[in-house]
């Protein structure tokens, strides 16, 4: 034992001996790590629903435009007023987001759509500019756009 | 200053090399197999899905081979034919099939009601699921991606639709890769 503890030779190769486990234990850890980078982002990207919830804004931005167009179309057909506009877009409204709604209900998500604000034109009865607010729940991402303001050009 | 051992001291260096270049390898070939890069291939596989359904979408006819966007396309099925139709899902299934190349795909499209559009079938919400365009049954890792489009009275076609009401369509292109 007085042997061993007295002997300072070769220290290099215990130094050598600390650096390579030290090497391979940072590899490791790396090697890790990357794999665990690697799912958490591959993952991520399939979960979020970006795709889904930028289809539904666009969307519902379109169809109100062509919407507040339509609904001002059948009033000036009918000769009636504002409130006649504000009731028929509501209708037109309620029925795509209805229709939306039940095709998002088959991957289990909850879609709606409700008006906040209509603007009309102070000269006519068409209208300027739309307030609606947009909800999407998916289970995992909620997203609310409380107002998605629209104007109808 | 001990110089004793320098030849061990060199050897645990080319130990060291040789371990690290194992260690590499291993890790290099284990992942090609791992499951974190088959997700990372479903990812680049629903992009494309997307891209291809924006595309048809969004690109101008012009260009586009058949001078149809994907509401055209659509507005064109004719549901009281049976599938495969010699009409608008022909181009679709050409204009997909070149942007694919060799991917796999089917199309569905999904509505609310029969085709014809009223406050009750809205009102009763149901589903009707239409496999338009078939190329095979998709394999375990095929991914889909859908894009919404709004049919109008104005837009024609078969589809039975008033001037105060709309039907609302997704396109659902599942894709897959053997």
């Amino acid at each position: 034992m007085a042997n061993i503890t007295g002997n300072t030779h070769g220290q290099w190769i215990i130094l050598s001996g600390m650096t390579i486990s030290l090497t391979l234990v940072l590899l490791a850890v790396l090697a890790n790590q990357a794999s665990i980078t690697g799912f958490n982002s591959s993952h991520s990207a399939l979960e979020f629903p970006k795709e889904q919830i930028r289809d539904l804004t666009l969307g519902v931005r379109d169809y109100s435009i062509s919407a507040a167009k339509l609904a001002y179309e059948l009033n000036n057909t009918n000769n009636t007023n504002n409130e006649t506009v504000r009731n028929i877009f509501t209708r037109l409204l309620n029925d795509y987001t209805s229709q939306v709604s039940t095709i998002h209900s088959i991957y289990g998500n909850n879609v709606n759509v409700t008006i906040s604000k209509i603007v009309f034109n102070s000269t006519n009865n068409s209208i300027d500019t739309i307030w609606l607010n947009i909800y999407y729940d998916d289970g995992i991402t909620y997203f609310a756009c409380e107002p998605e303001i629209i104007e109808v050009i | 200053m001990n110089e004793t051992a320098q030849m061990h001291t060199l050897e645990g260096f080319v130990a060291a090399g040789v371990i690290l270049m194992m260690v590499m390898l291993i890790s290099e070939n284990t992942m090609i197999i791992t499951p974190q890069c088959e997700l990372g291939m479903d990812v680049q596989l629903q992009q494309t899905a997307i891209d291809v359904l924006n595309v048809l979408d969004i690109a101008p006819d012009c260009a586009l081979q058949f001078n149809l966007n994907l509401t055209e396309h659509v507005a064109g099925y004719n549901l009281s034919e049976p599938i495969p139709q010699n009409n608008s899902l022909k181009p679709l299934d050409t204009e997909i099939s070149n942007l694919l190349g060799d991917i796999l795909y089917n199309v569905d499209f999904v509505y609310v009601g029969n085709g014809t559009i009223t406050n009750d079938t809205i009102a009763n919400g149901t589903i009707t699921n239409d496999h338009v365009i078939m190329h095979g049954a998709p394999i375990e890792n095929s991914m889909s991606a859908s894009r919404f489009i709004t049919l109008y009275n104005e837009t024609g076609g078969t589809w039975n639709i008033s001037s105060n009401n709309v039907q609302v369509v997704e396109v659902r292109l599942i894709i897959w890769q053997i």
